[in-house]
């Protein structure tokens, strides 16, 4: 088998993690969608240089975060928290749907679902991807310092900010998020 | 430790990641503050909620979409996206001129010569003719025979010879490396009284504001600089100038240097009309001072023989010879201990 063949296993095998990654961090369809793109693109450029000594989806997510970082960057998005201003009093209704949603989405796209993923929209970039590859996607301390480069202390540090943060958004929808 | 208000630690103990002490003082203190038990549900509950969130399905084309993006050739061992091409050229262009310096520094062959002690009468200058009528008692001679070259491309290469009439002290730098040689270069740079320690670099033509045709210039402390023409001296800034030129036989353009200001404007001046970039060698003009002397002027070439610290001077005595086809370099530079005044004595 050679590196395309075996390359193209680990697409259909981390395909699904990264786009949701991807989702979760950007919290748009169509740019999570390029977002895995360029994953994978990057991911095949560097594929020989991938020794193993890693897991690969530590390897993939590396590359998605970074390329997420990039597209904030040449967008220059960096605050994501204007959408707190006055997020405390709305209500489920007045929350809109992410644009140009596939309808496929739409379906998948509940209440709890745009609830959740707006609040972590209004969250600083960093403690966005420390709580989704944590809670969301379930990674070790080790494995998310290892995805974000930095050192275990940092990421309960800053799990824990990001938690509270994260939390005290979600307070006010907590009864409907709780129905 | 402090566990009321710690989020950090609730954040570990919801996640189970305190050691079993530290998750019963918790226990414990969660149970007794209410604010904290609340603080540690909240954080559990939000947990929870991103948990229990349902995965986003990828689009069914992604796949598809994907392996369209992806090249048909190998992947690349060293991916050069055009980002990176100005900041690799950069850091490739950086390395370049940092080894074509390094090789330039090592090609430097400094090559020793032992050294030689002047014979007494010699010192005095008793066996040279023209200085006999300016004969002065001599305290304290110190012979450096030690002459030190480098190799330079392109430069030129002459035997420096130290040579006194009726003695044998022909001293030859004939001890260079086949490299140098190889070069036809080598030339006399700057050197250090005393230690005969060499000051890696290279001469060249004076910065233009210590060049006095016809004269020979003192640049004292302080950038002061006093010119001589022949036998007299003349105070060009001021009478504060304290350094004195007296010469048995005039040597136009020769210099002293006794400030680094000075010393670093001829030898950034010299490097760059030689197109070299040698680092300026370090002189400690408390204590030394740079006697530059002409390697030609006009049809003729000097070579500095011998440099004698007396009292309260230095004496330099060189040889005048035919110009040679292949020109010099400009100056010899000879790092000597600082005296009021520098005597230049022409040799045969």
């Amino acid at each position: 088998m050679d590196r395309k063949e075996e390359f193209v296993g680990i697409v259909n095998r981390e395909m699904n993690s990264v786009f949701n990654l991807a989702y979760r961090l950007c919290g748009n369809y169509h740019q999570a969608k390029d977002i895995t793109q360029e994953t994978f693109l990057r991911a095949y450029q560097s594929f020989d240089r991938f020794e193993g000594r890693s897991k690969i989806f530590t390897y993939l997510y590396r590359i998605t975060c970074n390329v997420w970082k990039n597209t904030l960057r040449k967008k220059k998005i960096q605050n994501f928290t204007s959408y707190t201003a006055g997020l405390n009093t709305r209500k489920i209704e007045d929350i809109p749907a992410a644009e140009n949603m596939f309808p496929d989405e739409r379906t998948q796209n509940d209440a709890k679902n745009r609830i959740v993923q707006k609040c972590l929209d209004s969250l600083p970039a960093g403690d966005r991807a420390i709580i989704v590859l944590r809670d969301m996607e379930g990674r070790s301390y080790e494995e998310i310092a290892g995805i974000l480069n930095c050192r275990t202390g940092t990421v309960k540090s800053r799990l824990a900010r990001a938690r509270q943060k994260l939390a005290e958004k979600i307070l006010p929808f907590r009864e409907d998020l709780n129905q | 430790m402090k566990l009321h208000g710690n989020m950090r630690l609730f954040s570990l103990y919801i996640d189970g990641e305190l050691d079993k002490k530290l998750k019963d003082s918790v226990a414990l203190h969660i149970e007794t503050c209410d604010e904290c038990r609340k603080t540690v549900e909240m954080l559990k509950g939000t947990r929870d909620l991103l948990s229990r969130t349902g995965r986003i399905q990828a689009p069914a084309d992604l796949a598809r979409d994907i392996m369209d993006n992806i090249p048909e050739t190998k992947p690349s061992a060293l991916p050069v996206k055009k980002f990176y091409l100005p900041v690799f050229g950069t850091i490739a262009l950086l390395i370049a001129a940092f080894l074509v310096m390094h090789n330039r520094t090592q090609e430097i062959q400094i090559a020793r010569a032992p050294v030689h002690e002047r014979p007494p009468e010699t010192a005095k200058g008793a066996a040279i003719p023209e200085l006999q009528q300016e004969k002065r008692p001599v305290d304290e001679v110190k012979r450096k025979n030690e002459e030190e070259t480098v190799s330079q491309p392109g430069a030129y290469h002459k035997p420096f010879a130290l040579k006194e009439k009726g003695t044998s002290l022909e001293k030859p730098v004939d001890r260079l490396s086949d490299t140098s040689r190889a070069r036809e270069g080598t030339k006399v740079i700057a050197r250090e009284e005393g230690t005969g320690k060499a000051l890696a670099g290279a001469a060249s033509a004076p910065s233009s504001s210590l060049k006095t045709e016809g004269q020979y210039c003192i640049i004292g402390e302080g950038g002061k600089k006093v010119c001589s023409s022949a036998s007299s001296v003349s105070d060009e800034v001021s009478g504060t100038e304290t350094a004195k030129i007296t010469e048995a036989r005039p040597l136009p353009n020769a210099m002293v240097i006794r400030d680094k200001k000075e010393w670093s404007s001829i030898w950034n001046t010299q490097n760059t009309l030689q197109n070299l970039t040698l680092p300026l060698p370090d002189v400690d003009f408390k204590e030394k001072m740079v006697v530059a002397v002409p390697s030609r002027q006009a049809d003729n070439e000097y070579t500095v023989v011998n440099t004698i610290e007396e009292k309260d001077k230095i004496v330099v005595q060189y040889k005048e010879l035919p110009l040679q086809k292949l020109a010099p370099p400009p100056y010899q530079l000879n790092v000597v201990n600082k005296k009021p005044s520098v005597e230049f004595q022409k040799i045969d």
